[in-house]
């Protein structure tokens, strides 16, 4: 049936193309017709400003639409002035654009692999009815957000500094699923599929693994909420994999099958993507089964921060101005955040808001009380509680992965 | 009014598929007449709104790259890649994403890439 796949993916595009009849056009407002696009930061590559548009997938807010198949869309900066980001401003990402709506009454989520001695399936209310319900406020973060941002530039979807979200999980362990499948002496990896796919056959399926003692971690769960709600359909509705510290490649939406390996897994995801060059980045987490002479799988995500007030680079005299925004890291916990108004030379510690634990965003705040007129080099600085802090310019790698450089303000203050 | 929950099924297709622009051109079809159908405004922007640069190869762009995903993602990448760049871009497309482009497309889409979209 030659046409199938191309009617679903029209299909799926005409379901956008409705999106902004009633519940969205009010949000949506003359932003997403606006001709003058959405604020873009200037070190972007300068074809990202003729595509990039605000626009609402069915059942989001506006985002910023870096690609519409498979859809890639990020928050606008001012979303992260809310330490939770809200289920409908938060980031969309896909590999492949054959992305199936999953009915949660038909869905089942099968666990099992050679090393599992006793596969079964879960349903959507088993899963969370039978099984001990976890919830935390955990980062997840694109591999390549701020990719659009490197020097030199890399080839990919071109980030800027929205491809995350802060949101408060629900789900069941992992291990606890496992538990039940009676996992074999051998086990190396696990496994996780998604619903969606590719459009032509021979693109490799997006299937990612983990080493198993992070399959294991108390903390990796099924999620099957989201800020206190079922998952969007674009955030993995009804069940996603939620690794936290962990890079979102390996957080897998529309989870429906879970394979315990006593190999590595071997596919394109795995072998040929979400790596980066050894010893380059300070990871401590390691995936050691999929580690090779020159590249290493991507881990656990970098200490970083954003400046998210102001957003504008221009402020008045005689107000009274404070700088603020988030830090985060792979779930070693933020412990300061520095500021310096001279461009890196001196650094005072901003005041660090309320700890929703060590996988969460952690809101930042520091007051420069009413500055003179002139300039400000406005910089922050996170560190975590393992002493790892943001480098002054990002690390440069094939990919684009990690980008931790400082967050930058240069403020005029007129 | 909004059809998305019984828009998409939710069997994945098993079948391979081979692209062409007639095909592109009935989706594009098919679309236009729910949107007219469901009376949509035509007025919002999506994928079919994208216009790449006039220039030999465009079509086999269009034909083949646009068959996995949207054409966005040229000029989302550019003008950064240099030739030899974007003959890797195909390259990737081709061994790593098992894209269906014969030789000589490959070099038509390489060609323009570099030259319409390259630094």
């Amino acid at each position: 049936m030659p046409r199938t796949g191309i009617d679903r993916r029209e299909m799926l595009r005409f379901s956008a193309g409705t999106a902004l009849s009633a519940p969205f056009l009010a949000a949506a407002g003359a932003a997403a017709f606006a001709s003058d696009g959405p604020p873009l930061d200037p070190r972007l590559p300068a074809g990202v400003g003729t595509e990039a548009k605000l626009e609402a997938l069915p059942g989001k807010a506006p985002l910023i639409k870096l690609s519409y198949r498979p859809p890639n869309y990020e928050s606008p900066v001012s979303v992260f002035k809310d330490t939770i980001t809200p289920n409908e401003s938060f980031f969309v990402r896909y590999h492949l654009a054959d992305i199936s709506n999953v009915n949660a009454a038909t869905w089942r989520l099968a666990i099992g692999g050679e090393g599992a001695a006793t596969p079964f399936e879960i349903g959507y209310d088993d899963l969370k009815k039978n099984y001990e319900p976890v919830e935390f406020v955990a980062v997840c973060q694109c591999s390549g957000n701020r990719r659009g941002l490197a020097n030199p530039h890399a080839a990919g979807v071109q980030w800027g500094v929205g491809a995350m979200g802060n949101a408060r999980w629900k789900g069941a362990r992992l291990k606890d699923i496992l538990a039940k499948a009676g996992l074999k002496e051998d086990v190396l990896e696990i496994a996780f599929d998604g619903a969606d796919g590719p459009v032509v056959d021979k693109t490799p399926d997006f299937v990612k693994s983990l080493p198993l003692w992070k399959a294991l971690d108390p903390d990796t769960i099924v999620a099957y909420e989201m800020n206190g709600e079922p998952l969007p359909h674009f955030n993995g509705f009804p069940a996603r994999l939620v690794a936290p510290g962990w890079t979102a490649t390996y957080w897998m939406k529309h989870l429906t099958r879970i394979e315990a390996r006593s190999k590595p897994l071997d596919n394109f995801w795995m072998k040929g993507a979400y790596r980066v060059p050894v010893r380059l980045f300070p990871s401590t987490q390691r995936f050691i089964s999929q580690e090779a002479p020159a590249n290493t799988p991507i881990t656990e995500i970098m200490v970083n921060s954003l400046i998210t007030s102001p957003l504008s680079t221009e402020v008045k005299s005689g107000d009274t101005l404070t700088i603020g925004g988030i830090a985060w890291d792979g779930g070693f916990g933020i412990s300061s955040v520095e500021i310096s108004q001279d461009g890196g030379k001196t650094w005072t510690d901003a005041e660090l808001g309320p700890d929703l634990g060590r996988y969460s965003f952690r809101a930042w705040q520091f007051s420069l009380g009413r500055p003179p007129k002139g300039k400000l080099d406005i910089v922050a600085k996170a560190t975590n509680a393992i002493g790892q802090s943001q480098p002054m310019t990002a690390l440069s790698n094939p990919a684009g992965y990690h980008h931790n450089a400082v967050a930058r303000l240069a403020l005029t203050v007129g | 009014m909004i059809k998305r929950n019984s828009s998409t099924p939710d069997v994945k297709p098993s079948s391979s598929v081979n692209f062409t622009a007639g095909h592109l051109a009935y989706a594009f079809a098919v679309m236009l007449t729910a949107a007219l159908f469901w009376g949509v405004a035509a007025a919002r922007a999506d994928e079919t709104d994208i216009v790449l640069k006039e220039g030999h190869g465009r079509d086999a762009v269009i034909n083949n790259c646009g068959a996995c995903h949207s054409l966005d993602y040229i000029q989302m990448n550019s003008p950064f890649l240099d030739k030899a760049g974007w003959e890797g871009e195909v390259t990737k497309m081709i061994k790593s994403y098992g894209a269906p482009i014969d030789d000589a497309d490959a070099k038509e889409i390489a060609a323009y890439l570099s030259a319409n979209y390259g630094k």
